[in-house]
């Protein structure tokens, strides 16, 4: 499985395993596209070493479902290699990194 | 000059295609894969990135470039059209039916493997109609919110020391540095 999640005091928690690219999308799409608009999300990179561009695609696809400018969206334990790409997508205006 | 022609990177195994390769490369050949699907061209691309000295960055850009000549060049997806289809989750279903149809399903791309010095040259062709690439090879702030389109310019940042798109589009050169020196991207 290489997406679990749950849920703790409203947020959202989802944790990618091991790699987070075209093949995995279906299981993130199951674990994060199915709540209401105004949910928090909090996304633990931690165990993901690159992404491709299609898995940006999907972050942002569930920044619009979760609210747009109102998502609060968190992209956390990320690795110094995939913040640096985070960043090349200026993804810093659009959600929480560390 | 022999040009080898393995249709897909099942075609043989994992450690003998590696050592085909390599040898093939270091002995001035050029090595040639056809590849039709994403799902052959994300195979192709994790095969093809062991040449390489730094393997996970150059995967990301060959995933990239592999899968733009499959969606865009062979299966003729534009821009506007990707948008919509990734909006509504529905682009692996078109994909694959796209492929069914008599006007795509003959159609294949290849990419050219060769060794020039301290350079490793992926040159890789389609049979689409080629595209306007000029907007794609840079991070356009305009499109940030965009779910797709970064493909290109980070395929640029992250693997390679030169992408070159030729003609029309349907071709591009990219090069990866395999000079000692030359420091990981990320």
């Amino acid at each position: 499985m290489p997406v679990s999640s749950f849920v703790n005091n409203g947020t959202v928690h989802i944790k990618l395993m091991k790699s987070f690219t075209f093949d995995d999308h279906e299981a993130f799409r199951k674990a994060a596209l199915k709540h209401p608009r105004g949910t928090k999300f909090e996304i633990d990179f931690g165990s993901i070493d690159s992404i491709d561009s299609s898995s940006i695609g999907m972050l942002l696809l569930l920044r619009t479902e979760a609210g747009e400018e109102d998502a609060e969206i968190s992209l956390v334990n990320c690795k110094p290699n995939l913040l640096k790409m985070f960043r090349m997508c200026k993804f810093g205006d659009l959600f929480h990194l560390s | 000059m022999d040009i080898p022609l393995v249709q897909t990177p099942h075609a043989v195994s994992p450690a003998g295609s590696m050592a085909q390769q390599t040898a093939a490369l270091e002995s001035g050949q050029v090595v040639v894969y056809a590849f039709r699907t994403p799902d052959e061209a994300r195979s192709l691309a994790l095969v093809l990135s062991e040449l390489c000295p730094h393997p996970e960055q150059a995967k990301i850009g060959l995933v990239e470039l592999l899968i733009n000549a499959v969606e865009h060049g062979n299966l003729g997806i534009s821009y506007a059209q990707k948008t919509e289809l990734v909006g509504q989750s529905a682009l692996s279903r078109e994909l694959e039916r796209r492929l069914l149809l008599p006007e795509y399903r003959d159609k294949t791309a290849t990419v050219q493997i060769s060794r020039s010095g301290d350079a490793l040259h992926f040159l890789i062709q389609d049979q689409g109609e080629g595209f306007d690439w000029q907007p794609f090879m840079e991070l356009d702030p305009n499109r940030f919110l965009h779910p797709h389109g970064r493909g290109i310019a980070w395929a640029r940042q992250v693997a390679f020391s030169l992408v070159e798109y030729r003609g029309t589009g349907s071709e591009v050169l990219a090069v990866v540095d395999l000079s000692p020196e030359c420091p990981p991207s990320l």
